[in-house]
């Protein structure tokens, strides 16, 4: 049962309206328990306090009754005292008995008897005649035994045909009883101590004698007295003295019932209380109970029912507003207010989540619609591959790169079946590598496709991202693109690529056998021409007039210049194109080199000096040599007459690169021809007074260039020359920027 | 056997033929000079073959002046073989170039040439030649 109830309780999800019902009935069981309680015990206290007062009231009458009898004794034993009695003079006390009886009106007869229990004179009788044995010889004994006053039992007066009782004197002479002296009295005596008008309405009150017979009721008095009292009654004074008891009447009505019966007199009291009177009480109060409890348990009832109908109906409104919120639909603009003042709360909380999930979910749309679009146009795939559950997620562009029709059903085994077989096994190691904890997670790559369908084959490029909880992969989600079109045009640039380099490398080819002829088959005719030109001057130089000297002279020369315009165009062509690496170079020793090697950089043609230390520079040995003598061959080459040429070298530092300056003391240049200079074929001086070719500084610009430095120059006319060559850090040399052309 | 005091030429082009023996001659260097034209005939008579074997006509050189543009058979090839006889170890080979290009200086070297000369080379550097190759063999007209 308790197991049924905690179950009731507890366990089951119940309406609002069931709970609160059952608090209401819960709550309203002890309160009534409690004013059933409360009544049953007051009723009790109250019925106590009237059994009490009912007690008292019975205890007053019996009292009362005594003192009736009492009164009754007094004239009695002043009676007893005559002094006739003593002489035994019964005529005399004759007639002062019946003075007395005259004073008592309610008395019947006085008699006097012997102890031996005969009567010798009644005052109902005249004097002398024959009187019998005393009738009532309870109370006659009980006088002889104790000497004191008794009272008699009622009896049927014989004489007074009526329902008396006697009262009883003892006549004593010095100590010695010598009569008995009895008075009559009539029950009619008793009667108004009862009367009805003493007790309450329906009330019945009795007076009964030492043997419980009626000596007065105050129900038809004469009929009921000398009867014997009910069997209840009697038996309740059997047990008591005094009590309080229900019981029934002689005519069998149900009362309640106190008595008392006098220690003196050996007489009792009773009332009849009918129980229907002392009973309403109690009924009536519980009746109340009962018909309050029940209106009071309906109006809770009905006030839990209403509350939990006002209640179940905000919190049902709350729900629909969750699910609409859930939902994302538009909210009803409902504005009236919730009774409840948590439900008002909860209400207000739903409503600016809900206004907050609008404008996220407004956002989230525009992103996701946004993204959408993004990957429409960019025919971009969505995939998503649950590695647990080997649950594939296409999105139609992806079954499209994998020539399935939209909708058509994917799993692991359908992407598996699409790529190229010669793709499959790259893939898949891509793949494991991805899903492997240890890794990122990312993979990309391409790959082939036959179309499940259609069976083109396309180029996918897939990139994606594997997501790990707890060192396992979860989640596999990335985007696919068709790139078979970028394939084909890679391709397509690739051996596009391929056929002009292979042109390119022809025309090198060829280039460099151009190079090859121009270098080594062109100047054979020079020089024969300029060798057989000398010889013609050597040999036949008597036979020569000046003028054909000179002009073989001039054929020499042309031809030897030829020689080195060539050579020059060919050095600038190989500084233009070959692929050099730089090193660092010890600048010092390469031009110490130069001079060593050139006589003409030597003294006294010339003085070289080199402020020393030169910073060593980042340079190509080879190409730094072609600009140190370029520059030396200029600075000797352009002085004016008579002047020997002086070259000072000094370097600096400056923002991290190195300046290398070639000072001269030539006929300088003007500003105007500084950029003009550096040009090929830009020579500024006529050829016939200066010599030289015009490409030696355009070979030290493009030298320079190749070096990843540069070339400069201050000068102005007739104030000499300063070149600048300029060279990268010294610290730059192991980055591989430096590094010009292959390896 | 007289030692060898003959110097072989080997060289197609009869311009350079005529400019070198002109330098020897204008350097006043007697020693008889033969010339080949092509690298075929050079090896025929470096090895003594056909008619290179008769060596009073056809002595053998104290050096070779290689011309390395040569018909058929390139002059390198020529150099390369010459290296490869054993015989022919101390034979110094002069190579005649019409460039002093790195490139081609740097094969010649690799080849086993001794030295070069830019055609053409002038009496002073063939003097210069003769001096730091120490050749007491020469003979000079007085």
């Amino acid at each position: 049962m308790p197991a049924t109830l905690s179950h009731f309780i507890f366990a089951q999800p119940r309406s609002l309206r069931s709970n609160l019902l059952f608090l209401v009935v819960i709550a309203f069981i002890p309160i009534l328990a409690f004013a059933i309680v409360m009544v049953i015990l007051s009723a009790r206290n109250e019925r106590e306090v009237f059994e009490r007062g009912a007690t008292e009231r019975t205890r007053a009458l019996i009292t009362a009754v005594d003192a009736e009898l009492k009164s009754f004794i007094t004239p009695l034993e002043a009676l007893a005292t005559s002094r006739h009695l003593d002489v035994g003079d019964l005529g005399r006390f004759y007639e002062d008995a019946v003075r007395v009886l005259k004073s008592q009106p309610v008395w019947r007869t006085i008699i006097l008897s012997l102890p031996s229990g005969v009567s010798v004179l009644n005052l109902l009788r005249p004097l002398g005649t024959e009187l019998g044995a005393v009738v009532e010889k309870r109370s006659f004994n009980q006088v002889l035994k104790t000497l004191k006053p008794a009272v008699g039992d009622i009896l049927f007066g014989p004489l007074t045909q009526s329902y008396d009782f006697v009262i009883r004197v003892p006549v004593l002479r010095e100590g010695k009883l010598t009569y008995v002296l009895s008075a009559v009295i009539a029950t009619k005596s008793i009667d108004g101590l009862i009367s009805p008008q003493q007790l309450p309405p329906d009330w019945i009150g009795v007076v009964l004698d030492t043997r419980n017979r009626f000596v007065t009721r105050t129900i038809q008095p004469e009929r009921n007295a000398g009867q014997l009292a009910s069997e209840s009654l009697r038996a309740a004074l059997r047990r008591s003295p005094e009590g309080w008891f229900r019981g029934t009447t002689v005519e069998g009505w149900p009362v309640y019932t106190p008595y008392s019966r006098s220690s003196f007199s050996g007489w009792s009291v009773a009332m009849g209380i009918p129980a229907d009177v002392v009973d309403a009480t109690l009924r009536r109060s519980l009746l109340y109970l009962v018909f309050l409890g029940s209106g009071l348990l309906a109006l809770s009832l009905l006030t839990a029912w209403i509350l939990s109908s006002r209640t179940a109906g905000s919190i049902e409104s709350l729900a629909l507003m969750a699910r609409t919120v859930g939902s994302g639909q538009h909210f009803p603009s409902e504005t009236t207010q919730a009774r409840i003042t948590e439900v008002q709360v909860v209400r207000d909380a739903l409503l600016s989540a809900h206004e907050l999930l609008k404008r996220n979910s407004a956002e989230k749309e525009r992103i996701a619609s946004r993204l959408q679009l993004a990957l429409q146009a960019g025919n971009i795939g969505v995939h998503e591959w649950n590695p647990q559950t080997k649950q594939l997620i296409w999105d139609d562009r992806v079954r499209a790169h994998w020539g399935l029709s939209p909708g058509a059903p994917v799993d692991f085994a359908v992407f598996l079946r699409g790529l190229h077989p010669g793709d499959r096994p790259r893939l898949k190691a891509t793949l494991k590598r991805a899903l492997d904890p240890a890794s990122d997670g990312q993979y990309s790559a391409e790959f082939r496709v036959i179309g499940a369908e259609d069976q083109v084959q396309r180029w996918i490029e897939a990139r994606g991202q594997v997501v790990f909880e707890n060192g396992k992969a979860v989640r596999l989600t990335g985007t696919t693109i068709d790139i078979s079109e970028r394939r084909a045009f890679q391709s397509e640039l690739e051996r596009l690529v391929q056929e002009r380099t292979a042109q390119l490398q022809e025309t090198v080819g060829e280039l460099e056998a151009f190079s090859y002829s121009v270098s080594h088959d062109m100047r054979a005719p020079l020089r024969a021409m300029e060798g057989y030109a000398k010889a013609l001057l050597q040999d036949y130089r008597d036979r020569l007039d000046a003028e054909g000297k000179h002009w073989l002279a001039r054929i020499a020369q042309s031809a030897q210049r030829l020689d080195l315009l060539v050579r020059d165009v060919l050095a600038y062509s190989k500084v233009a194109k070959s692929e050099i690496e730089l090193t660092l170079v010890d600048l010092e020793k390469l031009i110490d080199d130069i001079i060593a090697a050139n006589p003409e950089f030597q003294p006294p043609q010339v003085q070289i000096r080199m402020v020393k230390p030169l910073d060593r520079v980042i340079g190509h040995e080879a190409y730094l040599t072609q600009c140190v003598t370029n520059i030396l061959a200029n600075a000797i080459r352009f002085v004016a007459d008579e002047t020997t040429p002086v070259v000072t070298i000094r370097s600096e530092r400056l923002d991290g690169k190195v300046r290398v300056g070639f000072q001269d003391n030539g006929i300088g240049i003007d500003r105007a021809h500084h950029e003009r200079i550096f040009q090929i074929f830009g020579q500024v001086y006529p050829q016939d007074k200066y010599g030289g070719t015009g490409i030696g500084l355009a070979i030290v610009r493009k030298a320079m260039q190749r070096m990843n430095g540069d070339v400069g120059i201050e000068s102005e006319l007739g104030r000499g020359s300063r070149f600048w060559l300029i060279f990268n850090g010294e610290k730059d040399v192991a980055e591989p920027s430096h590094t010009v052309g292959r390896r | 056997m007289s030692p060898n005091r003959a110097i072989l030429l080997v060289e197609d082009n009869v311009d350079d033929i005529f400019l070198l023996k002109r330098a020897l001659q204008q350097a006043r260097i007697v020693n008889p000079v033969v010339v080949v034209s092509t690298g075929q005939e050079a090896m025929d008579y470096l090895s003594g073959n056909g008619p290179f074997a008769d060596r009073f006509t056809y002595p053998m050189p104290a050096v070779i002046f290689l011309d390395l543009k040569l018909p058929f058979v390139f002059g390198h090839e020529v150099l390369g073989w010459i290296r490869r006889q054993k015989e022919l170890e101390p034979l110094p080979i002069i190579v005649l170039t019409s460039s002093n290009e790195a490139s081609d200086l740097s094969r010649c070297y690799a080849l086993g040439a001794n030295s070069y000369l830019v055609k053409p080379p002038t009496p002073e550097q063939i003097g210069a030649l003769a001096k730091a190759f120490n050749w007491s063999w020469l003979e000079y007209a007085h």
